[in-house]
Order: C-alpha cells, then sequence, then structure tokens
C-alpha cells in the first residue's frame, strides 16, 4: 500500500497567486506531497503558499512550462517518489480524481496515465466550441508525428510511477511539452493508459489559459525541434 | 590601380581573417570556411569581372546577382547556424536554472 506522501503532486504555475491556494489547499489534506513549481511568478505567489506544508521549486528564469514540469519530474525523482501526478495551478483539475488517474499505475497495468476529457466517462465543462475543435485537430496532429493516438491533447492531468519518472525527459520548455511526452511514451515503449477526468472551464482559467492561435505556435516549436 | 570602394570592401573581410578567425578555436571547418570565404571575396572585390563570367557560365544575367544570390544563400545558412546555436545554449541554460532550483527548493510550512 502506498502512502499519499510517497505520492508528489506536481503544479506548475506561473503567476497564480489569486487561485494557487484553493487549488492547493484540498491535496494537501488528502496527505500527498505537493511540490509547486513556481516559473519565476512576477505576482509574488510565495507570499500566497508560504505558509502552507508544500515544497517549493522556483526557476530563477520564467522558462515555460515543460521547463517546470521537467524540473518537477526530476525533484520527484529525486526525492524518492513513488508516484508522480501533474496538476495544473488553475483550479482546471478536481483533486478528488487523483486517485482515480493514479489507479492504473499504482495496480501495475500502466506506466503512465493521462487525463482525457474526450474519452467515456470524461466530461469537458462550459469548453468553448473552438477550444474543442483545436483540441481534437491536435489530437490528430500528435497522432501523426508520435504514433500514439489518443483521445485527448494537451491535457495536463498525467500520473506516473517511478519508472516513467526516470524516462520522460522534457526538453520543450514551452507548450509543446505536451506532444513531446507523447513521443517519449512511445520511445521509451512506456505502457500508457487513458483515464476518464472531469476538466472544469472557469473564466479565470479561460482568460489566463493558452489563446487558440497558440496552436500554430506549438506546431511551429514541434516542427522546429524535429529539425534541430 | 585599387580604387578607394575596393579599399574599403576589402578592409572588412582582412578583419574577418585577422580577428574573427583566430577566435574560433577548435573549429578547423568553420575557421577554413570563413578564410576561404574572405578571400573568395577579395578576389571579387579585385577581379569584377570575373563574377560576371561565372555568372554567364552559371545562365545567371549579371555578376551582381549571382553575388546577390549567393548572399542571400549565405545568410540563410548563417540564420540557421546561429539558430542552432541558440538552441543549444537555451537547452544548457534551462538545465542550469532547473539544477539550481532543484538544489534550493525548500519545505515550506
Amino acid at each position: 500500500m502506498t502512502e499519499p506522501k510517497n505520492i508528489f503532486i506536481l503544479i506548475p504555475a506561473f503567476n497564480e497567486s489569486k487561485v494557487i491556494r484553493k487549488t492547493i489547499t484540498p491535496v494537501i489534506e488528502k496527505g500527498y506531497t505537493v511540490v509547486l513549481i513556481d516559473d519565476c511568478s512576477s505576482d509574488n505567489m510565495f507570499e500566497a503558499v508560504k505558509d502552507l506544508p508544500i515544497r517549493y521549486v522556483r526557476h530563477s528564469i520564467n522558462l515555460g512550462q515543460g521547463a517546470a514540469i521537467q524540473t518537477g519530474i526530476q525533484y520527484a525523482y529525486q526525492q524518492g517518489a513513488e508516484y508522480a501526478v501533474t496538476f495544473d495551478a488553475d483550479g482546471q483539475h478536481n483533486y478528488e480524481e487523483i486517485p482515480k488517474i493514479l489507479e492504473p499505475v499504482i495496480s501495475g497495468r500502466a506506466d503512465i496515465t493521462m487525463g482525457s476529457r474526450f474519452t467515456k466517462g470524461g466530461i469537458a465543462e462550459s469548453i468553448p466550441g473552438i477550444r474543442k475543435l483545436v483540441i481534437k485537430i491536435a489530437v490528430v496532429v500528435n497522432g501523426i508525428l508520435t504514433g500514439l493516438w489518443l483521445t485527448d491533447a494537451h491535457n495536463g492531468f498525467r500520473a506516473m510511477n517511478r519508472m516513467a519518472l526516470s524516462k520522460i525527459k522534457i526538453t520543450q520548455n514551452r507548450m509543446a511539452h505536451a506532444t513531446e511526452f507523447l513521443s517519449l511514451i512511445k520511445k521509451n515503449k512506456l505502457r500508457c493508459e487513458e483515464v476518464p477526468v472531469h476538466i472544469v472551464y472557469t473564466e479565470y482559467s479561460l482568460n489566463k489559459g493558452q489563446a487558440n492561435l497558440n496552436a500554430i505556435n506549438i506546431i511551429i516549436d514541434i516542427i522546429l525541434n524535429k529539425i534541430f | 590601380m585599387i580604387s578607394p570602394i575596393k579599399i574599403i570592401l576589402i578592409i572588412p573581410l582582412l578583419m574577418l581573417i585577422l580577428f574573427f578567425v583566430p577566435k574560433m578555436q577548435n573549429r578547423i571547418v568553420y575557421r577554413f570556411s570563413l578564410i576561404l570565404i574572405a578571400l573568395a571575396g577579395i578576389f571579387f572585390v579585385i577581379n569584377p569581372d570575373f563574377t560576371t563570367e561565372l555568372a554567364h557560365k552559371l545562365n545567371v544575367g549579371r555578376g551582381t546577382d549571382l553575388l546577390f544570390y549567393l548572399c542571400a544563400v549565405a545568410g540563410f545558412i548563417s540564420i540557421l547556424m546561429l539558430y542552432s546555436k541558440l538552441r543549444r545554449i537555451e537547452a544548457t541554460q534551462t538545465e542550469i536554472i532547473q539544477n539550481a532550483a532543484i538544489e534550493n527548493a525548500k519545505k515550506l510550512g
């Protein structure tokens, strides 16, 4: 039986001081080890969390979400985490679904699980139509580029076992890391399973999240990464 | 007799050989390429008719056009090389920052 403290919840965050406390507190209450990776926020996020029992890791330069996740993965591995979960800071993910996303990994069926809004049982609450279309296109692009055909793309809710933690080395600092994640799963022959999750799009998360046009930047990043 | 414009064009090419090439330590290919480019540049400045001759052999209208095309290609290659170098520097910087962040991680509360 795995103790919750050996499960590291990796939360990359940039300028999330308004919501970070609300996101983190229920996760801490479940007994998990919370790792907040502050990607050089300028909104004094540290002040918002300094009294909470968490691990705080801060980049001295803003690098991007991909780099923040990699820092979290490296930290969790070095600290002896048995399992790790990547979890968004903006409140889109539901902490009550952490056991669900961990289940295939803890039971040994999978090395890594990916949350999906669009597999049977998944819910994307209040998702704008254009966002849904962009994600569907991204699913096809990811499938073609990585050979891994999933039902969702760019969903930051994932769980990994220790072996996956040792194999995943993200080099894409910005948002293209989500596609790189799939390439690394395929390259390292990790067993992957999709888990239906419930994602809630709030006004805050939509304003804070990526613009739909950013999808073009992501594709350019992926192509450049393949060339260089 | 070498005209003033030729001197103005030759000086930066000579500077390329004298100042930049010695700084490229252990990069024989880059050094050699730069020396070659600079020498070719000096040769073309002194013998402008040769570029026209060469252009005609390559089915290009004028020597100026040929040089323009070559410069465009060289510029594009330079941008690619610089971008590739930038990516390597960025990757190293990322690794340094990540390692420093992990080393300085704090247990709060």
